[in-house]
């Protein structure tokens, strides 16, 4: 079993962006009394049992011109929901793809987030996507305003699940 | 941005190489040196370009929930609530969007009863008329990546 407390320790101190420096690896050894390949060991590991999902940059979709999407919910029979997530995520403007529970009020399951760079292309994008699966309806859910995007970090005086 | 920022850009975010170096290993796949990679980094994260270099943690490996709310809120109700969850830690990401559920948030909690009591919470705010849970019943893409 893993050891779920270390976990998280090592997770409050791994989650924290890199600085741009010549070993950026050297300040999270620091604080995990550890030297900087069994750091980067680690990471590897934490990607390995898919705890790190990937290491990589975070860019900003609208500073590099994608300022226009929208969240489009499908309503999917479900035994051809899973077909149809597969076909929109390999849509490369397509960035989450999911299958979510419905409601009689609201009969959408199968949720995807496309991005464009203008209103015309996002339309373009929407009709292409609505074009590749089988639905019973959809609800284009246009982004007006982003309020919030932040990282969630552990909190210090976190407890083990 | 110029051609070597944007290579540089799509570069960290689909391989960052990770080593004791990993500015010098991608510094020379672009032919700068790792000095130069570094100074390009900075600049594209202080114009706010480049968020981050990070790992990004999928949460419900470690016995998290993540959980995604739509809401329905009166139109000129919705910068107040906003402006609420705007302090809740546990949201990460909120967004307005047209639609008869026109707030919809992300929300990462460690057990259902932390969850319940801080949507009892929102369910009380002024303009709030109805709260929807989407749990994810099925992960199809997590992308995160766009070709800059």
């Amino acid at each position: 079993m893993f050891d779920k407390e270390k976990d998280l320790k090592n997770l409050s101190v791994l989650q924290k962006p890199i600085r741009f420096e010549s070993r950026p690896f050297e300040h999270f050894a620091k604080q995990l009394g550890i030297d900087e390949s069994q750091t980067i060991e680690l990471i590897k590991e934490y990607i390995s049992r898919g705890v790190i999902r990937r290491f990589a940059g975070i860019v900003k979709h609208d500073r590099i011109g994608y300022r226009f999407n929208a969240m489009v919910a499908f309503q999917v029979e479900s035994g051809k929901c899973d077909d149809a997530g597969e076909v929109l995520s390999a849509f490369p403007y397509i960035t989450h793809c999911y299958r979510r529970s419905s409601f009689p009020d609201w009969p959408y399951n199968l949720y995807a987030m496309i991005h464009a760079r203008d209103n015309e292309e996002l339309e373009q994008r929407i009709n292409e996507v609505k074009g590749a699966i089988c639905f019973v309806s959809v609800a284009v859910l246009p982004t007006l305003q982003e309020f919030k995007k932040s990282l969630f970090q552990i909190p210090a005086d976190f407890r083990v699940l | 941005m110029d051609k070597l920022e944007k290579d540089l850009l799509n570069l960290v975010q689909n391989d960052f190489p990770l080593s004791v170096h990993p500015f010098e290993a991608i510094g020379k796949k672009l032919g700068i040196s790792e000095d130069q990679c570094i100074e390009i980094l900075k600049k594209l994260s202080d114009s706010g370009i480049l968020r981050a270099v990070r790992a990004v943690i999928n949460w419900n490996s470690i016995g998290y929930s993540t959980m995604l709310i739509g809401m329905k809120v009166q139109p000129n109700n919705i910068a107040e609530v906003a402006e609420e969850l705007q302090h809740i830690d546990e949201i990460t990401h909120n967004y307005s969007r047209e639609g008869e559920l026109n707030l919809w948030f992300t929300l990462i909690y460690s057990s259902a009863n932390q969850k319940d009591i801080l949507l009892e919470r929102l369910r009380k705010m002024r303009g709030v008329i109805d709260i929807k849970e989407f749990p994810a019943e099925k992960v199809y893409k997590i992308g995160l990546k766009l070709d800059v």
